[in-house]
């Protein structure tokens, strides 16, 4: 099963790009995709 | 993928395309009404998805959050539940009885209880930093750590003394520096321009030694030392 995450942001530097920089990544979905990934699934972002 | 109010028609093309049996949504307080608006319209699209979500509010005020999201979502009270939901999903049963999920079915919410915080952070694999890469401008800049999770102070304007109550468990957990240390140099192995490492923690007086033990870190591994290590409380 493919699962896609979905995350948005209140102050992103454009629609191509949100996130400026990589001290702005949001650490749950992160961990979550991680553990997704040992299990054998296919996460999309 | 990261929509903004001005590129929603791209979630959608994704979805089109990537074919997703879940569709996991996340924000922070501040913009988790614009991602609810989105998600119902995901749902009126595609009737069939499931969406769980795992931001901020819902563990909080899981009472103020749920009237905005739809049917068919589930979302995490704290940590990472068992994903068994996903397997559960695959072979065609509802979602049921899972610990960390409060799971809205119709009018219908079933309240689970919530798994005890995590104590072995090591437990965890490092986080997966690759899904970022397409939505992040500078991809060479300093990435950070996170060091431990939880605080055990009481400020009000911070959300941690909400968050500490919605499970069991130790709260506020601290990483070993060797466990630290072996993530920066999985980043490095894939960054290799990679100079400076931002460590990220709640707290650094919960462990008088703690701290100490974790600033050299680089003479403590193979990662070379360019810079010195320093603190910038906030």
């Amino acid at each position: 099963m493919n699962v896609l995450f979905v995350h948005a942001e209140e102050d992103y530097f454009s629609s191509e790009k949100p996130i400026l920089g990589y001290e702005k990544m949001h650490f749950g979905i992160s961990y979550v995709s991680a553990v997704l990934k040992q299990g054998g699934t296919r996460p999309g972002w | 993928m990261i929509p903004t109010p001005e590129s929603e028609d791209v979630l959608f093309e994704c979805i089109r395309d990537f074919d997703p049996g879940l569709v996991c949504f996340t924000s922070v307080y501040s913009v988790f009404h614009f991602l609810a608006g989105l998600a119902e319209r995901v749902k009126k699209r595609h009737p069939a998805s499931v969406s769980p979500w795992a931001a901020l509010m819902p563990p909080c005020a899981p009472r103020s959050a749920s009237p905005r999201l739809s049917t068919s979502c589930a979302w995490a009270r704290a940590s990472i539940p068992r994903w068994n939901w996903r397997t559960g999903l695959e072979s065609g049963k509802s979602p049921e009885g899972i610990a960390n999920l409060w799971i809205k079915q119709g009018d219908r919410v079933e309240r689970n209880g919530a798994r005890p915080f995590l104590e072995d952070l090591a437990a965890l694999p490092f986080p997966d930093r690759e899904m970022w890469l397409p939505w992040v401008v500078n991809p060479s800049s300093r990435p950070s750590f996170l060091a431990g999770r939880g605080c055990p102070f009481q400020c009000t304007y911070c959300c941690n003394h909400a968050l500490r109550k919605v499970a069991d468990g130790k709260y506020v957990r601290l990483r070993s520096p060797a466990n630290i240390a072996e993530e920066i140099l999985e980043m490095k192995r894939v960054l290799y321009l990679m100079e400076d490492a931002y460590l990220e923690v709640e707290t650094l007086g919960v462990d008088r030694e703690w701290p100490w033990n974790s600033a050299p870190i680089s003479r403590r591994s193979t990662i070379s030392s360019r810079y010195p290590s320093g603190t910038a409380p906030t």
